[in-house]
């Protein structure tokens, strides 16, 4: 099940949660976690916002691919908004089984 | 996707974003298989990225409001740099502010009369001769006012000396005599009371006074019931009638009295003596008031052909009258002081530029840690608006002290009481300042924020061609205008030297001269008995050599021509046939030549004051009148008639007196005639007394002289003669001593431009010489190679600064005495001041580079 709602900057925190990646690894790992197919402006226009916030961070360029990496602050940032669906899911989960 | 339709996609992104992701973007896009949605996307993510660029003044006014502690807290960092930049910056703004002050208060404000546009000052001109405007006959004023169709009204006033004795002690009041319509023509009403009723400005009318506001403070305390007290002048009491505003004349100035003209010298069409003053109808220009007036006299010529045919009128602009003598050289003290606000402008910007090469890394650092280029950019901005702030702040205050100090010793300059801060000059100055100082600021900040952050760790502290080609230009542009003005300071230095140590034709040491107050209109007699007796009585002192009087001091700027006829043969007066021959004049008496240490060459003095009216009218000539109207002739007995007084006496020619400057210290001799003057024709004289001793013992003995003669008349002007000629060349002093501190301060900046760039040279060239001198390279040749990179420049500098000295010499031309404007010793001389200053701001860091540790270089970077 595709999940098209979740905004790019959070699929690209999701999609480094488990370790650097340059760009084309991204769309992949993003196509398969939430069934989404970014489109490369949007991916680098979440990239150069997530940089300028300081939660994600270039690693030294393998030939022109350059990968990024979670930094602390995006690690704490990811965990939170995660925890929030998490939240989130669970209570509108339970408010279904009980109608 | 095609390479070429992805170059043309990224193109449509901002040049910042490019820059930083255009290759791995670039390269994800490639392996990208190119579908028209993926396109779409593309395009989508660039508006996107072009409308957050925008939002980036937004980003600017946030970083605004940063805390300014922390801009404050980077510049303690580095002291030295903020001190030096708010010193350099402070006294570029208070030397302009200053300066421009004292030039807008002397010769820009308008005058302070209403109207003061159409004022013009008003003389008699002799058409015949050229360099003969005169004073006006009381008669002419009157015939040129019934005349003439483009004046509201003609006036004239004259000064003299009168002595109160209606307080404890006598006191001398600075008075001005003035011809009715004096205060109409001014337009300016009095603080208190009135000004004269036409009843009063008639001879035999009753005796009125107007006081100026610092007599009114003076002596009444400001006390508004003076209008019902009065003044004795001259032994008789005056009603004080208003008191006018400050400021409506000089400090000096104490009172106008009517000069209520005697009916017989108006029928005397050749007394010449108010400076006439006279406010021009509205809308007519000067020139239409000069032609008007010259065709009044013109008719006035046809009437009475006798007095009236030779002579014009001479109208010119009343401002320029009176402080157009100041305006070239306080100009020229302006200009000056705007090159030196450049060099301290150009010296901040290269200060700021050398500091902020030095921290490229930390700015590319606080870049890529995630500060945007507008915090970055506003960091420095606020950095330098701090310098700018602090130093125009310290300028203000110096100027504050400067004008007060200055207000004294400027008070030879009119119009200089009360000078204050210029606050548009303040104004201008500094924002000008602050301007260019953030302008140098932004420049590198944003190249330093523009790079690869890569790109930018990686070079950073190894300089830039493109600074340091910045950096070359503004220290050669300091160079070049240090060089001007150390060039013109040079001159003016020289000037000095000459102007002080010209030879005046008599020797001022060893001499006093004071006034005892006397107005015109006194008992001739009786003053001229007590003349007689002042002269006894001086002569009387022990230590006293010589005493006698003139009307004008030597080099006092009394420039008074006249036309006189020389007769050819030795005779007994009888018509003369030659030439009119244009002459200087003083009046003199027995004992003045000798006083003043002068020489007479020929012939004799004049007789004693109490004989001169026995024979006939006698006179001296200069040496200068001999060669030029006489061949060289002997002329001693030969006699000589007034050109324009046909009713006057001739005079014969009692001896010859070598060569004094008259005119003024600076023009050479021009032919003079000294009239012996009898006891009584001037009653105000300036009287000379010669010692063997130290003039200023001599003040109290000359003082109680006078006392035991006339007890009820004010002595005043005791002083030493040398401190009266002082005044005449204090301006140049003051030119030269202004120029000079500006001169050698703008070197010094100079200097402390190139010492930076060679320091910077010398700190972003550190590996490479460390590596050159590890492997084996002599000190001294790294040392050289430096110096050699900079002498291109302080050659190109000095020459850029000569070629605007050359530029430049017409200016100077008329300032300058005894050099010429671009003497080669001087020019030289400049130049090689600056050149030493050059080398030795050049050698110090460079040796310094030279000790470099070649292992520590290395690790550094």
């Amino acid at each position: 099940m595709p999940l098209p709602d979740l905004s790019p900057p959070l699929l690209v925190l999701s999609s480094l949660a488990d370790g650097p990646k340059h760009g084309y690894a991204m769309i992949e790992e993003i196509e398969r976690l939430a069934g989404v197919t970014l489109g490369p402006g949007t991916l680098y226009g979440a990239i150069a916002r997530l940089e300028q916030a300081g939660l994600i961070q270039p690693l030294s360029p393998t030939e022109r691919r350059q990968p990024y990496r979670l930094t602390a602050a995006g690690a704490r940032e990811l965990s939170a908004r995660l925890d929030a669906m998490r939240r989130f899911a669970a209570a509108s989960l339970r408010r279904l089984e009980s109608r | 996707m095609k390479p070429t339709t992805v170059r043309r996609l990224l193109r449509l992104y901002p040049r910042q974003w490019r820059q930083r992701y255009g290759d791995e973007f670039a390269a994800l896009l490639e392996g990208h298989p190119g579908r028209t949605k993926t396109v779409l996307d593309v395009i989508a993510g660039a508006i996107a990225a072009r409308t957050r660029a925008a939002r980036h003044p937004a980003f600017l006014l946030q970083a605004m409001l940063r805390p300014w502690g922390q801009a404050a807290r980077v510049l303690a960092r580095r002291p030295a740099f903020a001190i030096s930049a708010i010193l350099i910056l402070g006294a570029g703004v208070a030397a302009t502010t200053g300066v421009f002050s004292i030039v807008d208060a002397v010769v820009l404000k308008p005058l302070p009369y209403p109207k003061s546009d159409r004022l013009v000052a008003v003389l008699e001109a002799n058409s015949a001769k050229e360099e003969a405007a005169s004073f006006l006959a009381p008669a002419r004023i009157e015939d040129w006012n019934r005349l003439n169709r483009t004046f509201d009204a003609i006036a004239g006033s004259y000064d003299e000396n009168v002595t109160e004795t209606g307080g404890d002690m006598p006191e001398r009041i600075a008075a001005r005599r003035v011809s009715p319509r004096y205060f109409d023509v001014f337009g300016v009403q009095p603080r208190v009371g009135r000004t004269f009723l036409p009843g009063e400005e008639v001879s035999s009318g009753p005796l009125a006074v107007v006081i100026s506001d610092g007599l009114w403070a003076r002596r009444f305390d400001r006390n508004r019931d003076v209008t019902s007290r009065r003044l004795t002048l001259a032994g008789k009491s005056y009603a004080i009638v208003g008191v006018m505003p400050p400021g409506f004349a000089g400090p000096a100035l104490d009172a106008w009295i009517p000069a209520q003209t005697a009916p017989s010298l108006m029928q005397i069409r050749d007394a010449r003596f108010y400076a006439g003053v006279g406010r021009l109808k509205p809308g007519v220009t000067v020139a239409a008031g000069q032609t008007d007036l010259s065709r009044v006299q013109s008719e006035l010529g046809r009437r009475y052909p006798k007095t009236d045919k030779d002579w014009s009128a001479q109208v010119t602009d009343f401002a320029t009258s009176r402080v157009g003598q100041y305006r070239q050289p306080l100009l020229f003290l302006l200009g000056a002081v705007a090159l030196f606000l450049l060099i301290a402008v150009a010296n901040t910007a290269s200060l700021t530029l050398t500091q902020l090469q030095r921290r490229e890394s930390e700015l590319a650092i606080r870049a890529f840690l995630g500060a945007t280029r507008g915090h970055v950019l506003v960091g420095v901005m606020q950095e330098i608006l701090i310098l700018a702030v602090i130093a125009t702040l310290l300028a203000l205050l110096a100027d504050m002290m400067l004008l007060r100090i200055l207000s004294a010793a400027l008070a030879s300059l009119p119009r200089t009481a009360g000078l204050s801060v210029d606050w548009r000059a303040f104004g201008v100055a500094s924002l000008s300042a602050a301007a260019a100082t953030l302008l140098c600021g932004a420049l590198p900040a944003w190249r330093a924020t523009r790079r690869g952050v890569a790109a930018a760790v990686s070079r950073a502290g190894r300089g830039t061609s493109h600074d340091s080609r910045s950096q070359r230009v503004l220290v050669g542009g300091q160079i070049a205008v240090a060089t001007l003005l150390l060039c013109t300071t040079g001159l003016m230095l020289r000037s000095y030297y000459a102007l002080s140590h010209v030879d005046p034709g008599f020797d001022p040491s060893h001499v006093a001269t004071f006034h005892v107050g006397a107005a015109w209109d006194e008992d001739r007699v009786a003053v001229g008995l007590m003349q007689e007796q002042f002269l006894a009585a001086l002569g009387n002192i022990p230590s006293v050599t010589a005493a006698g009087f003139t009307n004008f001091l030597p080099a006092s700027d009394a420039t008074i021509r006249y036309q006189v006829r020389l007769q050819n043969d030795a005779g007994n007066g009888a018509a003369s046939s030659t030439e009119q021959l244009t002459v200087g004049e003083r009046s003199v008496t027995r004992g003045y030549f000798k006083a003043l240490g002068a020489r007479v060459s020929a012939g004799g003095d004049c007789p004693e004051l109490a004989t001169v009216r026995d024979g006939p009218a006698k006179a001296l000539v200069n040496r200068r009148f001999v060669t030029m109207y006489a061949e060289g002739r002997a002329v001693v007995g030969r006699y000589m008639t007034w050109a324009q007084r046909q009713s006057a006496a001739p005079m014969e020619i009692a001896g010859i007196v070598d060569d004094i400057r008259e005119d003024n210290l600076r023009a050479a001799a021009v032919p003079y005639i000294y009239v012996c003057l009898g006891p009584g024709d001037w009653p105000d004289p300036e009287y000379v007394v010669r010692t063997t001793g130290d003039p200023r013992t001599l003040l109290a003995a000359i003082r109680s002289s006078v006392h035991g003669i006339a007890p009820s008349r004010a002595v005043f002007a005791l002083m030493p003669l040398e401190q009266n000629l002082g005044a005449s060349i204090g301006e140049t002093r003051l030119q030269t001593t202004v120029l000079s501190a500006f001169g050698f301060s703008a070197v010094g900046l100079a200097a402390i431009g190139l010492y930076g760039l060679v320091s910077l040279a010398v700190t972003s060239r550190r590996r490479e010489m460390g590596i050159r001198i590890a492997l084996g390279a002599e000190p001294r040749r790294v040392v050289w190679e430096l110096a050699a990179r900079v002498t291109w420049l302080v050659a190109g500098g000095a020459v850029s600064g000569l070629l605007l000295t050359v530029i430049a010499q017409r200016q100077l031309r008329a300032l300058l005495f005894g050099v010429a404007p671009l003497d080669p010793v001087t020019l030289l001389g400049a130049v090689a001041v600056l050149g030493v200053t050059a080398s030795v701001a050049t050698l110090v860091p460079a040796w310094r580079a030279a000790r470099i540790d070649p292992v520590g270089a290395m690790r550094q970077s």
